[in-house]
């Protein structure tokens, strides 16, 4: 037998207050480290909407909004982008690609972006992935064919081949629907958990053709059929913003400005990993309370073991009495109490990470679904491996209070306890 | 020699007024010793000072001929360890172990590994002589009598082959009948090993199986 069993058989024989102080410890763990975790894999997807761009480039203006409109869909331009300045920047030659948007359709809600096939080819999300078809999709070739994100296709229960209608505005309650125009589903794009998951893919011509005499949102005048424009050439004049990818990221300042003080129109480009995570900043203020959240239950978690700990004091002098008589030193008991809180805070950051680990793996799906990639159910990672040391060092600090406290009463009841 | 006492006057400190004096006493190997004293008259302090819990003032209790107070704390509790076996009045044994563990429970603190090994197979042994069963052994300590209890404490304090034996009242909670018994029992089984009884109790009757007393007195308080 040694100390550690001893702590064990001492802790199994209070079985209910032990476990209770177990479970407490494991619901502060799990509190903590999940806290952690769906925040860092919140931060994960969102930094990672959209990756190896280098600049993305709206009409002059603040570049969180340009940011917000052009990959998350979130409100409008107030201007827009010459289709002429795209053309001269995709022949810079420091430009690798570059992808225009156009954006103010939407299908049920959903939005529509007007595109061309190099989006396919060079958007890249988070894990630096391409945009891939489910099954035998494949970009728009002719003018009436659309993409659609996952979501859409889930959402709308689409299949490929399906035709639909798009309307104009992004707002659900618009009536105008480009009915002249019926588009065929040719690919459905695979889940990404990024803002392309709700949206739908035309040709920048589609928009253009669907909106021939249309005047200030509205049909105005006689409206071409389908056949009749895809008789015509669709050249865009306007665009909402572009996408830039560079030969060599150290080009990526000298280009910016270059944009920003183009000669021809006010433009602003902004680098999408800054603005993101400027983004993140502002957003990211709730997780600062959470965290606090997670810090206050674990050290309501300390308390209660260090109440545990001080109500078993009283008890145990005669037990403190009978090894001092078989020849401990006055810290003995002080160490029992240390090994007791590591040995139950050991318990409760294990049963918390299993319990963790559980809920991770019945909600894998739904939330692999909402963020669009994989989660880590067993790895811990850096700071919540800090963390777990916090807990153990946090516990360590706790029982020193008793073993403090069980020193001296060691000291002055000698082997004979009056209690 | 075991112990001397050399005209012991002990006060906790912070405290000027002394709890216990001793003029003079010797306890030499095998020796029984009956401590009498009322409550009040330093019993207590007595078996803290002779197990090295207290400490004791310099030049007045000496162990095997070594000042006691020149020896430091962890040096007094590995002799307490290895060289003592204790009993006390009541509350031995550890209730989250069974009475064999408890039995067990001093090997955590004897350093010598050979003594360990070959003290080993004493426990049976002497469960034997005390008439304790096996199954009485594996039982959690709470499912024995009070005298059960009391002769797994002897065991305990026995079973490292102790010079020593210090005894705190340990029959006040036993029966009258049970308490002879015990006290033979006690005394038997620590002349077998050669050990020397140090046995303190108020009750003057059970001086007669000893061989030498030591009445505490009150100190007078000034």
């Amino acid at each position: 037998m040694n100390a550690w069993t001893l702590t064990f058989k001492s802790l199994s024989n209070r079985k209910l207050s032990v476990c209770l102080t177990i479970a407490s410890i494991a619901l502060g763990i799990f509190l903590l480290i999940g806290v952690e975790r769906i925040r860092n894999i919140t931060r994960q997807g969102f930094e990672g909407t959209i990756s190896q761009t280098d600049l993305i480039v709206g009409a002059r203006g603040s570049p969180l909004q340009i940011l917000l409109y052009s990959v998350f869909h979130i409100g409008n331009p107030l201007n827009n982008v010459r289709y002429s300045s795209f053309e001269k920047y995709n022949e810079d030659p420091e430009v690798k690609w570059a992808v225009p948007i156009s954006l103010g359709d939407s299908h049920r809600g959903f939005r529509v972006v007007g595109t061309n096939t190099s989006f396919f080819e060079n958007i890249k999300t988070g894990s630096k992935q391409k945009l891939k078809f489910q099954n035998n999709g494949r970009p728009f070739a002719s003018l009436f064919e659309v993409v659609i994100g996952a979501d859409v296709a889930a959402r709308l229960n689409y299949s490929l081949g399906k035709r639909l209608l798009l309307t104009h505005g992004v707002d659900v309650t618009n009536s105008f629907q480009h009915e002249n125009a019926p588009f065929e589903v040719v690919g459905i794009l695979e889940r990404t958990g990024t803002p392309f998951d709700k949206a739908l893919f035309v040709s920048l011509g589609a928009i253009e053709a669907i909106h021939a005499g249309w005047e200030s949102g509205a049909p105005k005048g006689a409206v071409l059929s389908a056949d009749e424009l895809k008789e015509k050439k669709w050249q865009p004049e306007q665009i909402t913003a572009f996408f830039i990818g560079l030969k060599s990221r150290l080009s990526v300042f000298s280009l910016q400005n270059k944009i920003n003080n183009d000669d021809i129109e006010p433009l602003t480009a902004l680098m999408p990993g800054i603005a993101l995570r400027d983004l993140w900043t502002t957003l990211g203020k709730a997780e600062i309370a959470f965290r606090i959240l997670g810090f206050l239950v674990l050290v309501t978690n300390l308390l209660t073991l260090l109440l545990l700990l001080l109500s078993s004091l009283q008890e145990r002098r005669r037990e403190m009495a009978i090894y001092r008589a078989l020849g401990a030193g006055p810290f003995f008991m002080g160490k029992l109490l240390l090994y007791e809180s590591l040995l139950l805070t050991l318990m409760g950051v294990f049963f918390g990470l299993v319990t963790l680990a559980m809920a991770f793996y019945v909600f894998q799906t739904p939330l692999e679904q909402s963020l669009g990639f994989q989660i880590p159910i067993l790895s811990l990672s850096f700071t919540e491996g800090i963390y777990l040391l916090a807990v153990l060092m946090g516990a360590f600090c706790t029982a020193l209070i008793p073993a403090v406290i069980s020193y001296k009463q060691s000291l002055s009841d000698g082997l004979v306890v009056r209690v | 020699m075991l112990f001397q006492i050399n005209s012991l006057s002990f006060s906790y400190p912070g405290n000027t007024s002394p709890v216990l004096a001793v003029d003079s006493f010797e306890l030499r190997e095998a020796e029984r010793v009956f401590v009498q004293g009322r409550s009040g008259s330093g019993k207590s302090t007595f078996l803290n000072l002779l197990a090295g819990v207290l400490l004791s003032p310099p030049n007045t209790i000496f162990y095997k001929g070594q000042d006691y107070s020149m020896l430091k704390p962890a040096q007094r509790d590995r002799l307490r360890a290895s060289d003592m076996g204790i009993v006390f009045q009541q509350f031995n044994l550890l209730p989250f172990l069974s009475a064999e563990e408890n039995v067990l429970l001093p090997f955590l603190f004897i350093k010598q590994d050979t003594l360990i090994a070959s003290l080993r197979e004493r426990a049976a042994e002497l469960f034997a002589h005390l008439k304790l069963t096996k199954s009485q052994l594996e039982k959690p300590v709470y499912e024995l009598s009070v005298g059960q209890q009391q002769r797994v404490a002897v065991v305990r304090a026995l079973i490292h082959k102790p010079k020593l034996i210090l005894a705190d009242e340990p029959t006040s909670s036993l029966d009258t009948e049970v308490r002879d018994d015990f006290i033979r029992l006690l005394l038997q089984e620590s002349e077998t090993i050669g050990a020397a009884v140090v046995f303190v109790s108020h009750d003057p009757g059970l001086e007669r199986h000893f061989t030498k007393t030591l009445h505490l007195k009150q100190v007078k308080q000034q």
